[in-house]
């Protein structure tokens, strides 16, 4: 039985919206949502809930101390985002380091899933070692850079000083930027498992039927395999770009100790490392601003919100669809 | 018929699962319902690791309390907003009380202080108590908020070899290092090849940036706040003179900084002969001569007073202080000091105290502390005699703005301004315009 038959007048149809079948039809139905409404609760409580108190808070002059004399503020803490500042010079460097990390990261990303969705010896280990740095925590990652970062007996500089180069402080204003671009690169392999798979799934006729017309690896390449793993593309390419935007554990990490404001989260990171997360991280924790601070997370939301459904209309241009 | 069934039984043992959780179901009869605390702390007596161990005279007393650590630190401030800070929270003295004590965070201790059988207000070293003695605006006067853990004024390790080399007296109690010859000594002793620092004058880390440089500034009766802290003036010639001599210590290399680093926080490199003196306080001795590739010979190790201001050439020890305070909502207040006093007055004081590495609360504590170190011991009762006989003073510290946020705008600025992105002035433009806005807000939200 359809529910949502077109069948009737509108009452009559409102009346099969909301009736109730009978018998094994009606049992799975009060099933389906008896079973649904814990998860349902619990995901207006969790994330809901807490969305919709961010909203509001945006709109106050909350300090974290002063909620029994919070204050509406209207649209201020929007307007200063526009007037601070570090806000907006903050999400435009975030957005250069994308421009380089996200592209950076396709191309790494899918070079390696191509070379490892080859039957090679040893492919599996190779896979498990690449797929490492997706699996361990971003803190562990960063302080393992930071000691082949390190002035002093840091593997770059230790090499820098055997080809008889000076040694770089690649902490310092001039090369941290170079030094968090590297490090995101070098974990870039988060996506290869998706993008075996996917590879994988190409079926074999394509590219025989491509090599009866004469087409080289590098054809095939551009004319199969990439059009026939653009879904996942697509979908590594959006994540890449929501998890730059959000680029927060990077910089705090990599820059905490070496030079900031001290070894701790809530530490300063030098200019060239100072993302928009990190600016409304230091609003909230450090500063005190929650409601401005919440303001320029909603910002935030909206920009991403934007490039994603921009993307999904480019999506009909580029990514292959089976039917 | 059958898939009805099996359908009603998984929709209803799925509901009942997460309606009860994880909870225990049925009545557990003769169970103690036990009082948590939270302490937000790592440690507690620096021997032990086992809490049942250390709070076993506690649990005697206390059969319904369970203590329970907790990370501390930079969460601290949301966790508070959040009403869900520990019941005992870890502070540094001289940066956090101001904050909490005038938004009412933590509770003064006063009241409970004098019923103590454990507290007598002789017995503790004056710097100690002062430090956590607040009255909103001044250290010293007012309710008493907590105690340190332990501690140890600021004070100044200094490479006997380096210093002989280039010629400088080592500082003594009756001629102290003012801050100009710290400067001139800091700078004979740096040693550089190339653009590499091999031997670092000194190397401060006492407290950051702005906590060395109001200090110094209040060692001669000086501020960067106003009297009433609703302004800051980082325009004043006294207070840009304290900005510059930090600056211009790090622009040349004489002190590390972010365009000369050093790995850690140096501790390893003192005892390696890569550092002439060494600002920090009693604790780090230990690590020097116990540190595995050290260089220095222990009787070149030398434990000296303070540095002074040029102004007065007088010994005045000062401390950036750890110690705990007991949070004003807390839903247990006697069971929680109950907690709070046997940890900073009770039998672990003798233990943190027992290995000389810093000074007890209780004088009583440090007259009866003894080590076989002798390297250890002397600077152990160096530290005692200075903290007994001499005076101490307590940083200015504003309770409109948190010490994260000035550190933060201070650092957003110092460190262009060491890479050649602002000139000094601009640098300190910017960081007062900021500080002061930051300062507005906090009266605003204050009032």
């Amino acid at each position: 039985m359809n529910l949502f038959s077109k069948k009737g007048s509108d009452n009559a149809r409102s009346r099969r919206l909301f009736r109730i079948p009978k018998g094994y039809e009606g049992a799975k139905f009060k099933a389906f949502y008896i079973i649904m409404i814990p998860f349902v609760l619990l995901f207006l409580a969790i994330n809901v809930y807490p969305l919709l108190w961010g909203i509001y808070i945006s709109f106050t002059n909350f300090t974290g101390f002063n909620m029994d004399d919070l204050k509406i503020v209207g649209l201020s803490n929007y307007q200063r985002v526009f007037t601070d500042a570090e806000a907006l010079p903050s999400i435009w460097r975030t957005v250069k380091i994308g421009l380089i990390t996200v592209p950076g990261s396709l191309i790494i990303s899918l070079a390696i899933s191509m070379l490892l969705s080859q039957k090679r010896p040893a492919t599996g280990l190779f896979r498990t070692l690449l797929y490492l740095p997706a699996v361990l925590p971003m803190l562990a990652i960063t302080i393992m850079w930071r000691q082949l970062y390190a002035y002093n007996g840091g593997i770059f500089n230790v090499i820098l000083e055997n080809l008889g180069m000076e040694k770089i402080n690649w902490f310092g204003y001039d090369y941290a930027y170079t030094a968090l671009i590297i490090m995101m690169l070098g974990g870039a392999t988060g996506g290869i498992l998706g993008n075996i798979a996917a590879i994988k799934n190409v079926p074999n006729e394509l590219y025989e039927a491509a090599e009866i017309d004469g087409a080289g690896p590098i054809r095939k390449m551009f004319k199969i395999t990439i059009p026939m793993i653009s879904n996942i593309l697509y979908m590594n390419i959006l994540m890449s770009i929501i998890n730059t935007l959000q680029l927060f554990a990077q910089p705090v990490f990599l820059s905490s100790q070496t030079g900031a404001s001290g070894d701790s989260i809530t530490a300063v990171p030098i200019e060239p490392l100072y993302t928009y997360l990190v600016h409304i991280y230091q609003q909230i924790f450090v500063n005190m601003r929650f409601g401005y601070g919440l303001a320029l997370v909603w910002i935030i939301f909206v920009i991403i919100m934007i490039i994603t459904l921009i993307m999904e209309s480019t999506k009909k241009f580029w990514v292959f669809k089976e039917d | 018929m059958k898939k009805r069934l099996m359908c009603t039984i998984v929709t209803v043992l799925t509901v009942a699962v997460l309606l009860c959780g994880c909870k225990e179901l049925g009545k557990k009869e003769n169970k103690v319902e036990k009082i948590r605390m939270t302490y937000a702390a790592t440690e507690i007596d620096g021997v032990n690791q086992d809490l049942d161990v250390i709070f076993a005279d506690f649990y005697k007393e206390h059969p319904n309390a369970e203590i329970v650590l907790e990370e501390g630190g930079s969460t601290m401030m949301a966790k508070i907003a959040a009403n869900d800070a520990p019941d005992i929270i870890r502070v540094s003295a001289a940066t956090d009380i101001p904050t909490f004590a005038n938004k009412n965070i933590i509770m003064p201790l006063d009241d409970m202080l004098a019923k103590s059988e454990l507290f007598d207000k002789d017995d503790i070293f004056p710097a100690a108590l002062d430090a956590f003695t607040y009255n909103g605006k001044e250290f010293g006067k007012g309710n008493i908020y907590g105690l340190p853990k332990d501690w140890s004024p600021d004070l100044l390790w200094v490479n006997k070899a380096l210093f002989d080399k280039a010629g400088i007296p080592v500082p003594t109690l009756d001629d102290p290092m003012t801050y100009s010859e710290l400067a001139d000594a800091a700078k004979k002793m740096t040693e550089k090849n190339g653009k590499d620092i091999t031997v670092f004058g000194l190397n401060d880390i006492t407290g950051g940036k702005p906590y060395r440089i109001e200090l110094m500034l209040n060692l001669m009766g000086k501020s960067m706040w106003s009297e009433d802290y609703k302004k800051v003036n980082l325009k004043d010639k006294d207070v840009r003179a304290a900005f510059k001599y930090i600056y211009d210590l790090e622009i040349n290399g004489y002190n590390p900084s972010e365009i000369h680093p050093i790995d850690g926080a140096g501790l390893s490199d003192f005892p390696e002969n890569k550092i002439g003196i060494f600002n920090s306080a009693l604790w780090v001795g230990g690590g020097f001569s116990k540190a595995e590739n050290r260089t220095v010979d222990l009787d070149d190790m030398v434990l000296c007073p303070p540095v002074v201001s040029d102004a007065t050439n007088k010994i005045v020890t000062s401390s950036s202080m750890t110690g705990a305070v007991i949070y004003a909502k807390t839903e247990n207040p006697e069971l929680v000091f109950d907690c709070w006093e046997f940890i900073h007055l009770g039998k672990p004081v003798e233990l943190r105290a027992g290995k000389a590495m810093n000074l007890p609360v209780k004088k009583s504590v440090a007259n009866k502390i003894s080590v076989d170190d002798e390297f250890t011991m002397k600077n152990f009762e160096f530290v005692t005699n200075l903290s007994e006989n001499y005076e101490s003073i307590n940083m200015r510290s504003n309770p409109y703005i948190t010490k994260s946020s000035i550190d933060g705008i201070i650092t957003k600025y110092y460190v262009p301004m060491l890479n050649g992105r602002y000139t000094f002035d601009e640098a300190l433009d910017l960081m007062e315009s900021e500080l002061q806005i930051l300062i507005d807000e906090g009266i605003e939200n204050f009032n």
